[in-house]
C-alpha cells in the first residue's frame, strides 16, 4: 500500500463525509416539512489494487409502498368521514337539539298545545291568533328547514366545482412528476425532492377520491380508482364538473340527462371514453365520493322526511273521510260509496276477503298516464293500486273489476258511485269494508276539516303522485291558507252559522294529530328501501330527529375512528419516513470525527511525503 | 386539505392533548348547562325516549293549563249561579201567600221589584268574562239574552213580552169576557161550550155536585160542552162545582152554592120556584163568576202562559197567538225573528254541559257549559217578567186577586220542590260542583305524572353534578401530567448538549 494511496483513501473519506454533511443538513433543515421524507446516503467500499477506498452509493429516500398504499387509501376514508362529518354537523345545527325553542319537536308540541287551548277557548281572538302564529312558525320551521338543506346541497356542488379543478391540477402535476421521474438526467437529491412532490400529489389526489396507486421502478406513478377505471398513466384522464345552479327539492340525480336536476360530475379517460361518475358508482369514497352521498341521498333522504312530516300535518287536516253505505243486488252483497271528490292522490282503501284470506287494497287516484300502471304491495301487506280516475268512475270500476278477479265485482251503478260486491252464491269472497277519504279545500261547507296548511297560492295539498309528485319538496312550500290568516275564525266556524264557543274543529284537529295514522306509501320503487316514516305526525317528528341524530352521532363516531387511524398511521409513517434530530446529531459527531480523522490522514501523508521529498 | 398539512409535523402526543382539551371543553359545557348533550348527535339512543318524554310533557302542560282557564271560568259561573239562586229565594219570600202587604205596600213595589230583578238575572246571563259569555252555551261571542226593555217593550218592529201577554190575554178571555167559554140554558139544562178547538181560554175539566137534585154531566162533543140539569130544587148550601183547567195548566174549581136568598153573593145561586128558574140563577151566578175570574185568575194565567211561550227552553218555538183579531183566535203561531223579539240567542241542547268542553287528559274531558234557557233560569226569567210586565195601582178593584193569582204561579214555579228537576239552579250548581271535582282529581293525576315524565326526562339528560367534577378533576390531572412531560421532552435535545 502506497502513500497515494492512503491519500486517496482518505480523500474519498472527506468526500462522502461531505456528501454526508450535505444530506445531514438537508434532512435537519426539512425536519418540519410535511411530506419531506428522510434520506441517508449508502456507502460502498471500493477496493482497488492498492486501495481500499470508500465511495457513496448514491441517496436513498425512505419509503414503504405498502405503507403508502395504506395511507392512501386511509386518507380517502378519512376525507370521506370528515365531509360527511362537516355537513352533517351543520344539518345538526340547524335541526337543533330536541327541547330547544327552535327544534321541530318543540314548535310542533307548541303548535299541538295552541290548538289545545283554542278548543277550550275557540272565542278568544288571541287565542285563536296564537294558534295561528305557532302554525305558521312550525310551517316557516320546515321552510327554513328545506331552504338549509338545499343551501347545503348547493355547497356540496360548489365544494365539487373547487375539488374537480383541483383534481384535475394535481393529475396534470403529477403526470409532469411522472414524465420528469423517467429522465435520469437528475442527480439524487434532486429526485428525492420529485419524489416527496410526487407522494404529496398522490396523497392529496386521494384525499378527494378513492385511488389505488402503483410505483414503477423508474419512481413514476399509476393511478386508478378502486373501482378500477384509470385515472394517470402516461396520459391522464380530465375531470369535469358543471354546477347545476341552484337545487330545489325537486332537482334530483337521474342518469338520463335530460331529466338529470343535479350538476354532473364526468370523467373523460385518457382514451376520450366520457363516464358518468355518478350513475356508474365510480366514486366510493374520498371528498367527492361523499359529496356525491351527502348531495344525491342523506341530503334528500332528510328532505323527503320533512317532507313527509309536511305532508301528514297538512293530510291530518284536511283529511275528509267518506263513509260507505251497504249494497246487495240478488245474493250479492257489498258497498256503495261516492267518489265524486276525490281529487288526484286522494284514495279509497277496499278491505275483502276472498278464500279466507283478507285483502287489502288502496286504490290511489293518479291521473298521470307515465305513472301508470302503478300496483304495488308494500311491506304491510297493502296492495296499492293507481288508477286514472279524469275519464269517471265507470272506468275506475271496468279496471278494478278487471285487475281484483271474478270474485269482486266492481261496478258503477251510476254517477260518481262505485259498487263492489262479493260473489254472491259461490261465497268465496267477502266485502269487508270501503272507505275513501278526499282534501279538503272549503273552510266552510260543514267539514270539520280545513286546509290549514296549503301547498303554493292556497292550492290544497292532496299528496298527488302526478309528475313528480305533490309530496317532493312540500316541506318548502308549506304554507298557512291565507284566507284563515285573514280571519282566524274560520279555525272555529266550520259552517258560516256555527257558534264562536264550538270548539268541535279545533278538537277535531287536536285529534286528527294525535289519530292519524301515516305509513310510508310504496307508490313507486324509487320510494322503496328508503328510511320509513310512519305513525301520527308527533311520531314522524320524534323519528325524523331520532333518525338524523343517529345517523349523525354514525357519522361523527366514524369519523373519529378514521381520524384515530389516520393518527396511528401518521405516526408510524413518522418514525419510518420522519427526521430524527437527535439521530442526526449524533451521525454528525460521527462525521465531523470521520472528516477530522480523514483529515489527520491526510495531514500524516503529506508529512510523511514532504519527509520522504527532503530526502 | 388538512390531512396532508400535518403529514408528520405533529407528534402524537400533541392529538392526545388535544383530544383531552376537547374533552375539558366538553365537562365545563356539561357543568355550566347541567345537561349530557348539547346537540342531537350527543343524546345517544335515549334521543327518541327524549323526544317523546317532552312531547307527554307538553301535552300535560296544556291539559293543566285547560283546567286552569276552566277553574277560573267555573268559579265566574259559581258566583252568577249562587247570586241567581239567592234571587229565586229572594223572589220567593217575596211572593209568599196573600203578600199584598200592609195597606197593599207590596202590590205597588211588586212590579218595580220584578224588573230590578229581573234586570238583575239579565245582566247576570250577559255574564262576560275575557270576551266570552259564560251563559250562552257555545255560542259565546254575543250576550245571550236581550235587555229588559227590548224584552218587555219590542224593538226595530219586533214585538215585545208585553204585546204577546196583551194578545194572550185578548185570546184567553174572549170578546165576551167569558173565557172562551159559552153558556145557554134550555129548560132546565144549563150547557157550557167552549167556542171551538184552541188553546185559549178555560178549558172543561169536569163538573160534580152534591145535590141529588142535579145533574152534572160529563164533557163530550168537539168543542167539549158540559151540559147541567136541574132536575129538582137543590137543598140549601148543596154545591155544583164546575172545574176548570187555565191556560197557564192551572187548574180551577168554580163553586157555587143553593140559597134561598134573592141577591145571591158571589158563588151563590138562588134556588127558583122551577127547575128552568134555578138553571136560569145557576146560568146567571156561572156567568158572573166567570166574568171575576177571567179578570183575575185567567188574566194571571194568560200571562204565564204568554211567558211559557215567549221564554221559550231546549226545543221549544216561541209561539204567539195567531191573529188579529186576537179575542176569536184558534191557535197559537210560531213566530219570526222579525215580527218577534227573541229572549236567548245562546246555544241551546238537551244536555247543556257538553255544550262546552275543555279536555283534561289525554282521554278524558269535563263539559262545563250553562245555557241562559236552561230550566232554573227560564222559570225565573218567566216568573219575573210575568210580574213586571203587569201593573197594579190602588184603584184597580182586580189588582189585589190577580196579583195574589200571579204570586201563587210565581211560588208554584220557584218551589224549592223543583230544585232537584234538570236545569234547576242547584242542578246546575251541583253538576258544575262535580266538574270541579273531576279537575281537582286530574290536576294531581297530571302533575304527579308531570313530576314522573320531568323525573325520566332529567335522569336521561341532566348530568350529574358530582361526576362531572370527578372526571374533570381527573382530566386535569392528566392533563396538567401531559404538559409537564411534553415540557420536559421538549427539551431533551441533543442539540442542547453539543458544543
Amino acid at each position: 500500500m502506497s502513500l497515494t494511496g492512503s491519500l486517496s483513501n482518505a480523500l474519498s473519506g472527506m468526500n462522502v463525509t461531505q456528501r454526508g454533511l450535505e444530506i445531514l443538513a438537508r434532512n435537519v433543515s426539512n425536519a418540519g416539512t410535511p411530506g419531506y421524507h428522510s434520506q441517508s446516503q449508502t456507502l460502498i467500499e471500493r477496493s482497488g489494487d492498492v486501495s481500499s477506498s470508500v465511495r457513496s452509493a448514491g441517496i436513498s429516500r425512505a419509503f414503504d409502498e405498502s405503507l403508502q398504499r395504506h395511507y392512501g387509501n386511509q386518507i380517502s376514508s378519512s376525507g370521506y368521514a370528515q365531509v360527511r362529518a362537516d355537513f352533517l354537523v351543520q344539518l345538526e345545527s340547524f335541526l337543533g337539539k330536541p327541547g330547544d325553542a327552535s327544534s321541530l319537536d318543540t314548535m310542533y308540541a307548541n303548535f299541538e298545545s295552541a290548538i289545545q287551548s283554542m278548543a277550550t277557548s275557540p272565542d278568544d281572538f288571541s287565542t285563536r291568533a296564537a294558534a295561528l302564529t305557532s302554525a305558521g312558525a312550525l310551517a316557516d320551521r320546515l321552510n327554513a328547514l328545506s331552504v338549509n338543506i338545499q343551501n347545503l346541497r348547493r355547497d356540496t356542488e360548489s365544494q365539487m366545482q373547487s375539488l374537480v379543478s383541483g383534481l384535475n391540477g394535481d393529475l396534470s402535476n403529477l403526470r409532469a412528476v411522472n414524465s420528469r421521474l423517467t429522465e435520469f438526467s437528475y442527480d439524487d437529491g434532486a429526485r428525492s425532492a420529485l419524489l416527496d412532490e410526487r407522494d404529496r400529489l398522490v396523497a392529496s389526489i386521494a384525499e378527494v377520491i378513492d385511488v389505488n396507486a402503483t410505483y414503477r421502478d423508474n419512481g413514476s406513478v399509476r393511478l386508478l380508482t378502486r373501482s378500477g377505471v384509470g385515472i394517470l398513466d402516461n396520459q391522464q384522464s380530465v375531470f369535469s364538473f358543471t354546477n347545476g345552479g341552484v337545487l330545489s327539492a325537486n332537482s334530483l340525480y337521474s342518469s338520463v340527462s335530460s331529466e338529470n336536476g343535479v350538476g354532473s360530475l364526468s370523467l373523460r379517460t385518457s382514451a376520450g371514453l366520457p363516464l358518468d361518475l355518478v350513475g356508474q358508482g365510480i366514486l366510493q369514497s374520498g371528498r367527492l365520493g361523499a359529496l356525491i352521498e351527502l348531495r344525491d341521498d342523506s341530503l334528500v333522504q332528510a328532505q323527503s322526511q320533512l317532507d313527509d312530516i309536511a305532508a301528514s300535518l297538512a293530510q291530518a287536516l284536511s283529511n275528509v273521510d267518506v263513509a260507505s253505505s251497504p249494497a246487495t243486488s240478488g245474493a250479492q252483497s257489498g258497498f256503495d260509496i261516492d267518489l265524486g271528490s276525490l281529487q288526484p292522490g286522494n284514495s279509497f282503501v277496499l278491505n275483502y276477503t276472498e278464500g279466507g284470506n283478507p285483502n287489502t287494497v288502496r286504490v290511489v287516484r293518479v291521473d298521470d298516464a307515465s305513472l301508470l300502471p302503478m300496483d304495488n304491495v308494500g311491506p304491510d301487506g297493502v296492495r296499492t293500486i293507481g288508477l286514472d280516475f279524469s275519464g269517471g268512475i265507470a272506468a275506475v270500476a271496468a279496471s278494478l273489476n278487471a285487475t281484483l278477479g271474478g270474485a269482486i265485482n266492481v261496478s258503477n251503478p251510476a254517477g260518481s258511485v262505485l259498487r263492489v260486491l262479493d260473489d254472491g252464491v259461490a261465497a268465496t269472497s267477502d266485502i269487508d269494508g270501503l272507505n275513501a277519504s278526499f282534501t279538503a279545500s272549503n273552510l266552510q261547507d260543514g267539514n270539520l276539516a280545513l286546509p290549514l296548511f296549503v301547498d303554493t297560492a292556497n292550492s290544497a295539498f292532496s299528496n298527488s303522485l302526478d309528475g313528480i309528485g305533490q309530496k317532493t319538496g312540500f316541506a318548502g312550500r308549506i304554507s298557512i291558507n291565507s284566507a284563515i290568516e285573514q280571519d282566524n275564525s274560520l279555525l272555529v266556524k266550520f259552517d258560516v252559522n256555527s257558534p264562536m264557543g264550538d270548539a268541535s274543529r279545533a278538537n277535531h284537529i287536536w285529534n286528527a294529530l294525535s289519530d292519524t295514522q301515516f305509513q310510508g306509501e310504496v307508490t313507486s320503487t324509487k320510494s322503496m328501501g328508503r328510511n320509513q316514516l310512519s305513525g301520527n305526525v308527533s311520531a314522524l317528528v320524534s323519528q325524523m330527529l331520532s333518525f338524523q341524530g343517529a345517523s349523525i352521532e354514525k357519522t361523527q363516531s366514524v369519523q373519529a375512528t378514521q381520524g384515530l387511524s389516520m393518527e396511528a398511521l401518521s405516526n408510524r409513517m413518522d418514525e419510518k419516513y420522519g427526521v430524527d434530530v437527535d439521530k442526526e446529531m449524533a451521525l454528525l459527531m460521527e462525521l465531523q470525527t470521520a472528516y477530522a480523522a480523514n483529515a489527520r490522514v491526510m495531514s500524516t501523508v503529506q508529512e510523511l511525503l514532504n519527509t520522504l521529498m527532503r530526502i | 386539505m388538512i390531512v396532508n398539512k400535518s403529514m408528520f409535523s405533529t407528534s402524537s402526543s400533541y392529538y392526545n392533548i388535544e383530544r383531552m382539551r376537547q374533552t375539558f371543553d366538553d365537562l365545563q359545557v356539561q357543568l355550566a348547562t347541567g345537561k349530557k348533550a348539547q346537540t342531537l348527535s350527543d343524546m345517544g339512543g335515549t334521543r327518541s325516549t327524549s323526544i317523546d318524554l317532552r312531547h307527554q310533557l307538553s301535552r300535560i302542560d296544556s291539559f293543566q293549563e285547560n283546567i286552569t282557564m276552566v277553574g277560573t271560568r267555573l268559579d265566574l259561573i259559581d258566583l252568577v249561579v249562587q247570586r241567581v239562586d239567592t234571587i229565586e229565594s229572594e223572589v220567593r219570600s217575596f211572593a209568599a201567600a196573600d203578600s199584598a202587604g200592609e195597606n197593599q205596600v207590596n202590590l205597588t213595589t211588586a212590579q218595580g221589584y220584578a224588573r230590578s230583578h229581573m234586570d238583575e238575572l239579565i245582566n247576570l246571563l250577559n255574564t262576560k268574562f275575557a270576551e266570552r259569555h259564560m251563559f250562552a252555551g257555545n255560542r259565546t261571542e254575543q250576550p245571550p239574552v236581550k235587555g229588559m226593555d227590548v224584552l218587555l217593550n219590542g224593538e226595530g218592529g219586533r214585538d215585545g213580552f208585553r204585546t204577546v201577554v196583551s194578545e194572550r190575554k185578548a185570546a184567553d178571555a174572549g170578546a165576551s169576557g167569558l173565557g172562551r167559554l159559552e153558556l145557554s140554558r134550555a129548560a132546565n139544562v144549563v150547557t157550557i161550550d167552549e167556542d171551538g178547538t184552541h188553546p185559549f181560554g178555560y178549558k172543561l175539566s169536569g163538573a160534580s155536585t152534591d145535590s141529588l137534585g142535579v145533574t152534572a154531566g160529563t164533557i163530550g162533543g168537539g168543542p167539549p160542552s158540559l151540559d147541567i140539569t136541574f132536575n129538582s130544587p137543590p137543598n140549601v148550601g148543596e154545591k155544583v162545582f164546575v172545574s176548570l183547567t187555565l191556560p197557564d195548566g192551572s187548574s180551577k174549581t168554580l163553586e157555587f152554592s143553593a140559597t134561598l136568598s134573592a141577591t145571591p153573593s158571589a158563588g151563590e145561586f138562588q134556588v127558583g120556584a122551577t127547575n128552568d128558574d134555578t138553571a136560569a140563577n145557576f146560568e146567571a151566578a156561572l156567568q158572573n163568576k166567570l166574568l171575576g175570574e177571567t179578570s183575575t185568575t185567567l188574566n194571571a194565567a194568560s200571562v204565564f202562559a204568554a211567558a211559557d211561550n215567549f221564554f221559550n227552553g231546549n226545543g221549544e218555538t216561541i209561539q204567539r197567538v195567531d191573529g188579529p183579531p186576537f179575542n176569536s183566535a184558534t191557535a197559537l203561531q210560531a213566530a219570526t225573528p222579525t215580527d218577534t223579539v227573541v229572549w236567548y240567542e245562546g246555544s241551546s241542547s238537551g244536555d247543556p254541559r257538553k255544550s262546552v268542553a275543555a279536555r283534561i287528559a289525554d282521554k278524558a274531558s269535563v263539559g262545563y257549559g250553562v245555557e241562559g234557557n236552561e230550566k232554573g233560569f227560564l222559570e225565573l226569567m218567566r216568573s219575573l217578567a210575568s210580574v213586571a210586565v203587569e201593573t197594579f195601582s190602588l184603584g184597580d178593584t182586580t189588582a189585589e186577586a190577580r196579583y195574589d193569582a200571579l204570586t201563587d204561579r210565581q211560588m208554584d214555579r220557584l218551589a224549592e220542590s223543583n230544585n232537584n228537576r234538570p236545569g234547576s239552579v242547584e242542578v246546575i250548581a251541583m253538576e258544575l260542583g262535580v266538574v270541579r271535582n273531576t279537575m281537582g282529581s286530574y290536576k294531581d293525576l297530571n302533575n304527579g305524572y308531570a313530576t314522573q315524565v320531568e323525573t325520566v326526562i332529567s335522569g336521561l339528560e341532566d348530568a350529574s353534578l358530582e361526576e362531572v367534577a370527578i372526571r374533570i378533576q381527573t382530566l386535569q390531572v392528566r392533563l396538567q401530567a401531559s404538559y409537564q412531560t411534553m415540557s420536559i421532552v421538549s427539551q431533551l435535545s441533543l442539540v442542547n448538549y453539543m458544543r
